[in-house]
């Protein structure tokens, strides 16, 4: 049933980056799970049937198939369907910089084999590459959206989610648990006048807390076909 | 005098705070004056030779305070060249500009530069080949290029100083002994324009000393998380760039 909801989001580790839009990450849910992402395990033992490319940067999204049925509603802002939920919306404790280090000893991993023995190793690119990459990490413990839409139906595809965020694969953002509130009001658009989420640049003074920017207001949010001229939120 | 901007968060804005009162103390030492005499006096001497030089800014920290100190020593009529970047230039560089020329009165020349007229081949650090012809017609022109690069920068830096010194055929670093501390402590006590980005510091996760002015997205200098202080300064300047959608 389609209704307003208050999804909180309590988080387990440090989250690295920021949290994701809920409208990406229910839709990166549902591209796995009808196999258009490569990477997807159902994907990748189904090689014979089905093995779309994983979607980049190049590709151009009128090539690739379409995974808009969100369990969202959508609102036509500017000729642009943009989903009702909010941007998320958290409270930082404490904001660090980690490191994520990777480093081979070369010269001296040489001295232990026999000169006869001894081969080159590529560490200026490829899989051991040198790395000191900092990793933005921000202590949040719970992250909340607003939406409009179905809840179960979001429920059913958040159950795959277990962590929020980048560099999820070494522990960050991991997930306690979802919870669902239902709501009176509809803040997913807009709270009181003031913006709650990303849309198409509109000249329309009645919105509050928006400061005009350049990027996406649909997912997927990183890819250039999406950008244009929008109100992000500040 | 932080010139501030809508990119600036409220606790970047508390840790520079605390940073302008650590420059008022350096200021004080006695270090900082030694150090300042005697780059006034490597600026006096190299000025004073009649040498052929242009001064080349950037209106980062150490580019104002170069300008500044030839323009208070008041020797001759120097030239200062600004070198725009049209396609992916911060687009704070042309206030601090606006601002140090509203108070100071310098022969200021810009010479603009776009990527779309670039010259097809490129040099090993991603810098196309028509940036080094744009260098070399100014030494043609105007004789060598005064910069404002310091020893303490990096240790490339440091063995730049080391084998060539201060002085070449080509250049000229006057800021041999003067650290980064000094450089803002001078920027301070003058009163002089301070670029935005050096006080986008993420609330103290950014040391303010690495920051740069230079463009944005571009394929050097984007080591040290440089790339990542642009993802989360500049965003939408970066996604301009990547769209070819001037800002």
């Amino acid at each position: 049933m389609l209704k307003n909801w208050r999804l909180t989001i309590n988080m387990l580790t440090p989250l690295a980056v920021k949290p994701p839009a809920l409208d990406a990450l229910l839709m990166w849910e549902l591209s796995n799970r009808i196999g258009l992402n490569r990477s997807d395990e159902l994907n990748l033992k189904n090689t014979g049937e089905f093995m779309p490319e994983k979607l980049t940067r190049n590709t151009p999204l009128s090539q690739v198939k379409k995974c808009e049925h969100l369990p969202l509603c959508k609102k036509t802002i500017a000729g642009i369907d943009v989903f009702r939920c909010s941007d998320p919306i958290y409270r930082v404790e404490h904001e660090y910089t980690e490191r994520q280090a990777k480093r081979f000893e070369c010269d001296k991993m040489a001295l232990m084999l026999r000169e006869d023995e001894r081969k080159s190793l590529l560490i200026a690119s490829g899989p051991y590459k040198m790395r000191f990459v900092p990793i933005r990490v921000m202590l949040i413990p719970k992250v909340v959206y607003f939406f409009r839409g179905d809840k179960v139906e979001v429920r059913k595809l958040l159950k795959g989610v277990f962590a929020l965020g980048k560099h999820r694969n070494i522990g960050y953002g991991y997930i306690k648990d979802f919870e669902f509130e239902e709501m009176q009001e509809d803040y997913s658009m807009l709270a009181d006048g003031c913006l709650m989420r990303s849309i198409p640049f509109v000249n329309d003074p009645a919105i509050k807390g928006a400061r005009r920017s350049y990027g996406a207001c649909k997912p997927p949010y990183w890819h250039p076909d999406n950008y244009m001229e929008i109100l992000e939120p500040c | 005098m932080l010139i501030t901007c809508d990119r600036h968060k409220p606790e970047d804005l508390k840790h520079w705070q605390a940073y302008e009162t650590c420059d008022l103390y350096h200021a004080e030492s006695k270090g900082f004056k030694y150090r300042l005499d005697k780059t006034l006096w490597i600026i006096k001497e190299y000025m004073t030779s009649n040498r052929f030089y242009y001064v080349g800014v950037s209106w980062g920290k150490d580019s104002v305070v170069l300008a500044h100190m030839i323009h208070t020593l008041k020797i001759g009529n120097p030239l200062f060249v600004y070198i725009r970047m049209l396609d992916n230039e911060n687009p704070y560089s042309v206030i601090v500009r606006n601002a140090f020329l509203s108070e100071y009165d310098i022969n200021y020349k810009e010479e603009s530069y776009s990527y779309k007229n670039a010259s097809a081949s490129w040099f090993k650090n991603g810098k196309p080949v028509r940036w080094y012809q744009i260098l070399n017609e100014l030494k043609l022109k105007h004789g060598a290029h005064v910069t404002g690069i310091r020893k303490d920068e990096s240790a490339k830096r440091k063995m730049r100083f080391v084998g060539h010194g201060r002085e070449s055929m080509n250049s000229f670093a006057p800021f041999e002994f003067f650290t980064v501390k000094d450089i803002f402590a001078y920027l301070q006590i003058n009163d002089l324009p301070i670029h935005p980005n050096y006080a986008m510091i993420g609330g103290g996760r950014y040391e303010r000393d690495r920051l740069r002015v230079a463009s944005l997205g571009n394929k050097e200098g984007d080591g040290i998380g440089r790339a990542e202080w642009e993802k989360e300064y500049y965003p939408d300047i970066l996604r301009r760039i990547e769209n070819h959608v001037s800002y």
